[in-house]
């Protein structure tokens, strides 16, 4: 028997969901929402549905945007010629964070995990395939950027012996970063160093 | 490094205050059931994390209690403490403060656990001798900690992706393959570099210590047995690499990594032969013995710590001078936790030794000027 009624039980059930929620945080944050006045939980509430209404992935290079393709695609001044290859929205916000790279994404959507059911057709690898052969200019470059760790260095192998055949110039961004570490959480001054040293494989 | 006092807090059938220990030798004397593994298991925690006898920690926690712990007081006055909780697993602190990675305590205290059970590093099965190569390893070289993990992390990546083959289902092909397969190669080269020199370390060590326990000119070598042919040992990842190309049909059949260093193997050798196939169970015993005593006090062991002995009635069905030549050579290696059930077991006892006697469960003694 739980303490507390169904419905709240059930939103506890959600808030697990979160990536590094547990069950305690979950039941702090539901009490929380528990104790506020109704117009912030409708704010609340409102806001999520209108967030999951109005963004998307951008239909190019899969960052999120709310408009019809994301700002970095939709720039004149960021060279296109240059495409940096990241796992995840945040690895995108975090080298944009840098102010040091001046070319176009390419988010995955993840790393490849057999074990967790993740395979390379989870990707978004055949679209990156398709924009290098479709580009206009010709692509120059292509970064990879996942993280330094098991799953990434496997998925950048992978990447980079799908690409080779193209004949384009493949590098990857410099091993400054800490072996098992996450770029997300890379402080600014060693990711702009990890790109700006990044080397060919 | 030595253990200068314990403290168990409702730790299994424990509740002690504060137990203080010789720096060279302890002896616990208590009939079966009165908590003589326990309070070694106790100390072992400290030095590893977890249980030798538990996957659950929290079996730990004495009956009836939701918590419990066990500290320790360091000869360099630093502190080890480990808090058991019944539903949120433990937490481990070094000197008051946190320690965020388990492997960490590996190179605090050099613990070797000795049990009834540790005759099967000799005779059970191989993956018993990669965990004991593996663990010396990362305790010469913690930074190989994560390059051990990653590396059966890749193999179970493996697994699963050639079930996926298999099953018709894999999108990424041979190509992804590829990519595992150059991944173990370089993590697994690394792993069997430093297995070698652990091998290489304590080679002649093993010989001399079984030697000096048999009391006999009886010869056991130790050599590491790779499941793929090492060409170049300056370039282990290419043999490892070419093994698998070669074998990737047979895995591909078998689901199963068919060649790597998690199928490699220590081999033991009697006067030339398998002692797992013709020894004899003391023979068994005592390379068992020779083997985790070499490991412990191989001179390259970076950094390396006196080690704690925690010989748990792994004395009993042994004859009389093994028993004796035992306890001087971990007496000469480091500080020296004995288990007995009777003071037959025990022949002369040292006068340094602390006695402790365990009259009723849970509650150890020191006997006087013992
Ligand atoms: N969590 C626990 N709480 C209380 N007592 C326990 C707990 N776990 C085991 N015991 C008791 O400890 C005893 C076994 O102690 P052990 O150290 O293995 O004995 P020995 O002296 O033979 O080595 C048993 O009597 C068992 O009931
Ligand atoms: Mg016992
Ligand atoms: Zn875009």
């Amino acid at each position: 028997m739980s303490a507390y009624p169904k419905v709240v039980e059930e939103a506890i059930d959600l808030f697990r969901r979160f990536p590094g929620i547990g069950t305690k945080t979950a039941k702090r944050l539901v009490l929380f929402l528990l104790k506020q006045d109704k117009t912030f939980v409708e704010t609340f509430a409102n806001k999520l549905t209108e967030m999951k209404e109005t963004v998307h992935p951008c239909p190019i290079c899969f960052n999120i945007t709310d408009e019809k393709i994301c700002h970095i695609c939709a720039s004149d001044t960021r060279d296109k010629t240059k495409i940096c290859v990241v796992e995840e929205t945040g690895d995108l916000i975090a080298i944009e964070s840098t102010g040091k790279y001046n070319g176009v994404y390419h988010v995955l959507g993840g790393v490849i995990s057999p074990m967790r059911g993740v395979e390379p057709g989870d990707l978004h690898i055949d679209e990156l395939l398709n924009r290098i052969t479709k580009a206009e200019p010709r692509i120059e470059e292509i970064i990879i950027a996942t993280n330094p760790n098991v799953e990434g260095d496997t998925t950048a192998l992978y990447l980079e012996n799908k690409l080779k055949p193209l004949g384009i110039l493949i590098t990857r961004i410099a091993r400054g970063l800490p072996q098992g570490g996450d770029l997300k959480y890379a402080d600014s001054k060693t990711l702009a160093k990890a790109i700006e040293n990044r080397r060919p494989e | 490094m030595c253990v200068k006092s314990v403290r168990l807090y409702r730790f299994r059938n424990f509740c002690v205050e504060e137990l203080e220990f010789s720096e060279k030798e302890n002896i616990i004397i208590g009939e079966n059931g009165f908590g003589k593994s326990n309070l070694l298991e106790g100390i072992y925690i400290c030095g590893f994390g977890r249980s030798f006898r538990t996957r659950a920690i929290s079996e730990c926690i004495k009956f009836g209690e939701d918590a419990g712990s066990v500290s320790l007081r360091l000869s360099d006055s630093s502190s080890i403490r480990v808090e058991i909780l019944a539903n949120s697993g433990k937490s481990i602190l070094y000197n008051g403060k946190k320690l965020r990675k388990v492997s960490n305590l590996f190179n605090i205290l050099n613990i070797v656990y000795i049990g009834p059970q540790e005759i099967e590093y000799v005779r059970g099965a191989p993956s018993l001798r990669r965990e004991l190569m593996d663990l010396a390893i990362m305790r010469r070289e913690p930074e190989m900690t994560s390059t051990i993990t990653d590396y059966s992390r890749l193999i179970r990546e493996r697994h699963f992706y050639l079930k996926k083959l298999a099953s018709g289902e894999a999108v990424g092909g041979e190509i992804y393959l590829d990519a595992l397969d150059e991944r173990i190669a370089a993590l697994g080269g690394k792993i069997v570099r430093s297995r070698l020199g652990i091998v290489d370390s304590i080679k002649e060590r093993v010989g001399e210590t079984y030697r000096r326990i048999a009391d006999n000119k009886d010869k056991v070598e130790v050599a590491y047995h790779s499941s793929f042919p090492i060409k170049d040992r300056e370039n282990i990842s290419k043999s490892i690499l070419e093994s698998l190309y070669s074998a990737r049909e047979r895995d591909k059949r078998y689901l199963e990594t068919t060649v790597g260093p998690h199928r490699d193997d220590l081999t033991v050798k009697l006067n030339g032969v398998p002692i797992r196939e013709y020894g004899s169970w003391g023979e068994m015993r005592s390379a068992s013995f020779a083997i985790l005593l070499s490991l412990a006090t191989s001179s390259l062991e970076k950094g390396r710590k006196r080690p704690v002995f925690l010989v748990d009635d792994a004395f009993a069905n042994l004859d009389a001078i093994r028993r004796k030549n035992l306890a001087a050579l971990i007496r000469e290696n480091g500080q020296f936790f004995l288990t007995v059930t009777g003071e037959g077991e025990l022949g002369e006892i040292s006068p340094e030794a602390f006695v402790f006697e365990l009259k009723e469960p849970g509650r150890p003694v020191r006997r006087e000027n013992g």
